[in-house]
């Protein structure tokens, strides 16, 4: 697991080969590629037109036809085979249709190709293990938490997510210590029946209080 | 001189075979008057012509547009009779005509217009002889003067010119870099950003959560409230302004201890961007934002360039301060330079990978040297991969993790879609904890933790697809950190539609071995989906281990139920609430919520 660790000699080739990966994608790299819907080329609508009926009326109000009808309602599911469930279902065409390319490209890369990822990729690409498409209020945070090394129990399963994530309510949640010290420092200096700090007891809370309770933990007979 | 032979030749064979069609095409017309017509064409009984007919879009209110129009015969009051493939024969009437298409308005109320539903409407036969299409004789004369073109309509067709630009009714040709090759109807004018509307979308949210645990006097409330606002082309160039804030409260009561209590309203983000587009390769975005060449480099508040190079790669640059990541986004102690240079392989970026470098200065001292590398290979079938690394270049300064370069945080997926529903992601991660000044890593770190702890994690899900209604789940992970390793496993199945369309029965057996604590249990749960209202019911029953602790008081049995519900009452309002309890031996916990969102 050193292997990432650059100070390593194995570290340091690995990323010499990251580094010379990217050099060579750069060399390699050549203008031109298809022709047709190019990213800027200004070639015609941002949604493809090509199977929409010819009366432009049945969809579109006003000059130019640039608006929308009131009366709109546009079955993406039956229409394109990709069904848009939840919020997708009343968002804007434009939203993902729009001059920043071509939709296939967002498309292909998931949430994260419209979706600002606000957890600044440090959480990954599959959005929907925590989130639905009705709302971005996160679920099963403690199945997650199974897959941890530290998994939620007794008061930890009940407690809000700031208490550890400082950062959580702006979708911060790394990195985050597991020692109790970090977060429960203020309790140790607080325990003074018996006196933790004057007999030495500043580490290792795990060998004698069980996270069962908030205060007054259970403690271990010997 | 041979071709020069062969020319004459040809003009002459080809006025033949124009003649030939012109004799022959009503004697062709007359005979497949005789031949039954095929699905699709119109048949013509006792002196009336079926015209077969198919929903081309729905359009709510009990309407939807039909593929025929006034060419076809149709006239506004026909009744239409539609077959939809669940059965049944449904009226509705003709409201509204154009050339080729129509809108008809439901007679039944119960009929569902559904894209590509099959109709058919009874048109008079004397009415298509009435309407029957003219020869097109509109004239390129310059002088104006009609000249019935049967005789020449290729000169004519050539020439056609119907007015000059501007004038009432003119049409004018405003194709765009069309060429031999390209779709033809992609080819037409593309609004320009001042040919557009601004509109202002958003929604307005908010939260309620409260935990009561077993313990006399002690809660934990938290209530969010917060507005998200995107106004879009405001001055008339494509501009995007952007706010995104939020007002939190909290309320911590203790039995013994005084309450803990704090309220903070705070802007997350307020932008300004132009540009990225496909008529703007340069893009410019000012305020506090999320940087978008590489978001690894975080919120700033300051200004992004980037520019957009014809293959679609890129490149641009940033500077501005960094709020610090926690609920007060205090801002002005951190300031950042960063660059960044993004390759793609083709327009559709199959292929792409980004470098970047930040540099940071805390309360003027120089801080954080980061390198960001990311990439992704998305081939349109086969293995799928993202990764990202974050590597920290330390110096002599930084004394608890020495001069070098660490990778202290890593992500790399790999997913796999086999089809008919059988997928396998596989994961790695890494973690280890930066040297910073900056106010990042919130705990305080002992120096020994900060300089070696690091994890790394590896885990692999799959479904697969047993029956039509049924998956499997296995997830498997482990992980090693600076003192210990442990994994956790998964196993369950998911059957579908067993209690009615929409809902889903899950079960799962699962074990997990943490730092602190091993579990072994299962889970069981049921979830309803419709169309504006859903549920969740789940259970869980586990034995949770205290590890290092003494062998006889180390095992708990613990159980959760929680129960999960959703309303959409309309396309623009949702209201969600949950409510839990934990078990745990003779302890109790509650928890609850309630979510509220409005979007415009």
């Amino acid at each position: 697991m050193d292997l990432l660790t650059l100070r390593s000699s194995r570290g340091r080739v690995l990323a010499a080969v990251l580094l010379a990966y990217v050099a060579i994608a750069c060399a390699l790299q050549r203008p031109g590629g298809v022709a047709v819907h190019r990213w800027w080329a200004g070639l015609g609508p941002v949604i493809p037109h090509d199977n929409f009926p010819a009366d432009c009326s049945l969809c579109h109000v006003g000059e130019g036809w640039n608006s929308i009808r009131a009366d709109f309602v546009f079955n993406h599911g039956a229409e394109t085979g990709v069904a848009l469930t939840g919020a997708h279902a009343q968002a804007s065409c434009l939203r993902c249709h729009n001059d920043r390319g071509h939709v296939a490209v967002f498309a292909s890369k998931g949430c994260s190709g419209c979706h600002e990822d606000v957890h600044q990729a440090q959480l990954g690409t599959d959005c929907q293990s925590c989130h639905l498409e009705h709302d971005w209020r996160p679920y099963g945070q403690v199945e997650r938490h199974d897959r941890t090394r530290f998994p939620l129990v007794g008061a930890h399963a009940v407690t809000s997510c700031h208490r550890c994530h400082a950062g959580a309510e702006v979708g911060r949640f790394v990195p985050t210590d597991i020692e109790c010290l970090s977060c429960h420092r203020e309790d140790l200096a607080r325990a003074q029946l018996p006196d933790h700090f004057g007999l030495g007891w500043v580490d290792r809370c795990d060998r004698c209080h069980l996270p069962t309770t908030w205060n007054q933990a259970e403690i271990q007979l010997r | 001189m041979k071709a020069r032979e062969q020319a004459p030749r040809k003009r002459g064979a080809a006025w033949l075979l124009a003649a030939a069609f012109t004799f022959l095409t009503p004697v062709l017309f007359a005979r497949t008057q005789d031949v039954p017509p095929a699905a699709g064409q119109s048949q013509p009984i006792a002196g009336e012509l079926i015209v077969p007919l198919r929903v081309r879009n729905p359009l709510g209110d009990g309407r939807a547009a039909v593929d025929r129009g006034s060419q076809d015969g149709l006239c506004v009051g026909d009744d239409v009779e539609f077959l939809p493939r669940t059965g049944g024969r449904w009226r509705a009437r003709v409201v509204r005509v154009e050339g080729r298409s129509a809108i008809v308005e439901a007679l039944d109320t119960n009929l569902v217009f559904e894209p590509g539903m099959r109709g058919e409407v009874r048109v008079p036969l004397s009415r298509l002889e009435s309407t029957a299409p003219q020869v097109v004789t509109e004239d390129v004369d310059p002088d104006g003067e009609p000249d019935g073109g049967a005789e020449a309509p290729d000169a004519a067709l050539e020439s056609v010119d119907v007015g000059a630009p501007g004038a009432p009714g003119a049409y004018e040709n405003r194709d765009e870099d069309w060429r031999a090759g390209m779709p033809l109807l992609a080819g037409v004018h593309v609004p320009r950003p001042s040919e557009r509307r601004s509109s202002i979308t958003g929604r307005l949210w908010s939260s309620f959560d409260a935990i009561f645990p077993d313990e006399p006097g002690r809660s934990d409330t938290f209530v969010r409230s917060g507005i998200d606002v995107e106004y879009e082309n405001p001055f008339a160039e494509g501009g995007r302004l952007q706010l995104d804030a939020e007002w939190n409260s909290r309320r911590t009561r203790r039995a013994d201890e005084a309450d803990l209590a704090d309220s903070t309203f705070r802007v997350e983000r307020f932008s300004y961007a132009v540009g990225g587009t496909r008529f703007q390769r340069d893009r410019v975005e000012v305020g506090r934002f999320l940087q978008r060449g590489l978001p690894q480099l975080g919120v700033v508040d300051g200004v992004e360039w980037s520019r957009r190079e014809p293959g679609a790669s890129g490149f641009g640059v940033s500077l501005g301060f960094m709020p610090e990541p926690d609920r007060d986004y205090q801002s002005g102690h951190d300031f950042q330079i960063a660059g960044w240079y993004r390759w793609v392989s083709d327009s559709l970026e199959t292929a792409s990978a980004a470098v970047g470098y930040q540099k940071t200065w805390h309360d003027g001292n120089a801080d954080r040297d980061l390198v960001v590398v990311d990439g992704h290979y998305l081939p349109g079938q086969g293995w799928r991969y993202f990764a990202t690394l974050w590597v920290d270049l330390y110096t002599s300064g930084d004394e608890a993790k020495g001069s070098g370069a660490e990778v202290t945080q890593a992500i790399a997926t790999a997913t796999r879609d086999f089809g008919t529903g059988n997928t396998l992601d596989l994961v790695y991660s890494r973690l280890a904890y930066p040297e910073l000044d900056r106010n990042e890593v919130f705990p305080i770190i002992d120096p020994d933790v900060l300089a070696d702890e690091a994890v790394d994690r590896l885990g692999a899900d799959t479904w697969f697809q047993l029956m039509p209604d049924t998956r499997v789940l296995t997830r498997l992970g482990v992980w090693q950190d600076a003192d210990e390793n442990g994994g956790d496993a998964e196993l369950g199945a998911e059957l579908a539609g067993l209690f009615g369309a929409g809902s889903r029965l899950r079960s799962s057996i699962y074990g997990t071995d943490g730092e602190f604590t091993s579990s072994l249990g299962g889970r069981l749960g049921l979830g309803v989906v419709r169309e504006s209202t859903s549920f969740d019911l789940s259970y869980e029953l586990a034995n949770q281990r205290q590890k290092g602790f003494g062998t006889d008081n180390d095992d708990f049995l613990h159980q959760r139920l929680r129960l999960g519900m959703g309303w959409r009452p309309t396309r623009n309002f949702s209201v969600s609430a949950h409510v839990e309890t934990i078990l745990r031996d003779n302890l109790s916990n509650f928890a609850g919520g309630v979510y509220a969102q409005w979007t415009f």
